[in-house]
Order: structure tokens, then C-alpha cells, then sequence
């Protein structure tokens, strides 16, 4: 059932670059056509920085600070959860922190692992910094930071 | 551009890869960001997880 719900839910054309670690797609909404880019940086040998946000033409810059309302923030977050496990079958070994640059910004990727827990669980071990300690991710705190790494690589080695 | 079919046990997407895409790395948000990610991992440390486990240990 959760699987069937996760496939169907909408999601934005993603484009990748060759090495997998920056995505881009358009969010099309109320606000117009909005760019968005997904970065994974390499910070440490296996340790990836997820960052996530909107990309100015004219600014010809990033704000990862903003927010959109563009109306799509479901299809957006499910976007984004592609490219997270794109990047994690192309990076098997990697563990991926997340951390917001606005505690907004950090409930939103709090959303996007809730939306889509059923599905990240069954692949992925995911912890959430709270109180000064990471635990094991669970769906109703509100964590300061996270991060993921995949839980059996031999699942993504077909 | 090609188009790449990847699939996860039944979680597939067909997803475009190019060799022309700006390094956003260099943004200076992006910058920052990884900074903030590298002082906060020095603070506070990592979980214990398993993939740290089979390679060199992340030293931020």
C-alpha cells in the first residue's frame, strides 16, 4: 500500500550531472517557474552535505534561505527524495547529513522523511540529532540535524 | 544529455544526466553550507552507522 502511495505520488523531471551529485528540476507553481537545485558535497571521506534550494537567474546565485510558495511542496519533497536515493544507488557507501540553514528549512526535510518514511526505512538507517545526542530517527520529534546511509548496499548492486 | 532508467527494487525513474551542468558547489551558499555541516559534525560527532564502519573513518 505505502509503496503504491510513494510511486504514484507527482514528482518534477529530475536532470543529473555525470557524477550524481548535483540535480536540478523546475518547480512549476502559483510563484511561476522556479529552478531548484540539489547538492550533495563531498565533506569528509564518505560523508555527503545534502543542501537544497532555489537558483536566481538574475542573481545567478543560489538561496537556499527562501521560501517558494510555490504550492507544490509535496511534489517538491518527493523530488527531492528521488534525488536522495539516486545519489545514494550511484554512492552506496555514503552517509548523507542534512541540516537546514533555517529551522523551516530543517522541518521541511523533517516532512520529506516523514512523507516518505515507509518506503526510506526499509533501505535506509536514518538518525536525528536531538537534546545533544543522535538517536535513531523517529517520526515525531523534531531534530536538529540528520543523517542517512544505506542500510543493505547488496540491495542497490543489481 | 542521455537518459538514464535506474531502479530500486520496484522505485524506478528514468533521469537525465548531463555533462554540462554549472558546478554549484562553488556557490557561496553552498560554501557555507558545507562549512556549517563541517563545524556542526566537529561539534557534535556522527551516529554510529554502519557504512562509516567498512572505510576510512570521516574526519571532518
Amino acid at each position: 500500500m505505502c509503496k503504491r502511495m510513494f510511486m504514484n505520488l507527482n514528482r518534477y523531471e529530475l536532470v543529473a550531472d555525470s557524477r550524481h551529485e548535483q540535480f536540478e528540476f523546475y518547480s512549476d507553481g502559483d510563484a511561476g517557474c522556479i529552478r531548484k537545485v540539489v547538492l550533495f558535497e563531498k565533506i569528509a571521506p564518505y560523508l555527503y552535505n545534502l543542501s537544497f534550494g532555489d537558483w536566481s537567474d538574475v542573481k545567478n546565485a543560489l538561496n537556499d534561505q527562501c521560501v517558494s510558495n510555490n504550492g507544490d511542496r509535496d511534489k517538491v519533497l518527493v523530488t527531492v527524495a528521488h534525488a536522495v536515493m539516486n545519489f545514494m544507488q550511484h554512492h552506496p557507501y555514503a552517509v548523507l547529513f542534512a541540516r537546514g540553514s533555517t529551522a523551516a528549512r530543517t522541518r521541511l526535510y523533517q516532512m520529506g522523511i516523514n512523507k516518505n518514511w515507509d518506503r526510506i526505512c526499509s533501505f535506509y538507517d536514518v538518525h536525528g540529532f536531538l537534546n545533544d545526542k543522535w538517536e535513531p530517527f523517529e517520526r515525531d520529534k523534531n531534530y536538529e540535524a540528520f543523517t542517512l546511509s544505506q542500510r543493505d548496499n547488496s540491495v542497490f548492486l543489481n | 544529455m542521455k537518459a538514464e532508467d535506474w531502479k530500486v527494487d520496484d522505485f524506478s525513474h528514468t533521469i537525465k544526466v548531463v555533462d554540462n551542468m554549472p558546478d554549484y558547489s562553488n556557490d557561496p551558499h553552498f560554501v557555507q553550507k558545507a562549512a556549517d555541516a563541517r563545524a556542526f559534525i566537529s561539534l557534535h560527532g556522527l551516529p554510529d552507522i554502519g557504512p562509516c564502519k567498512e572505510g576510512p573513518s570521516a574526519q571532518v
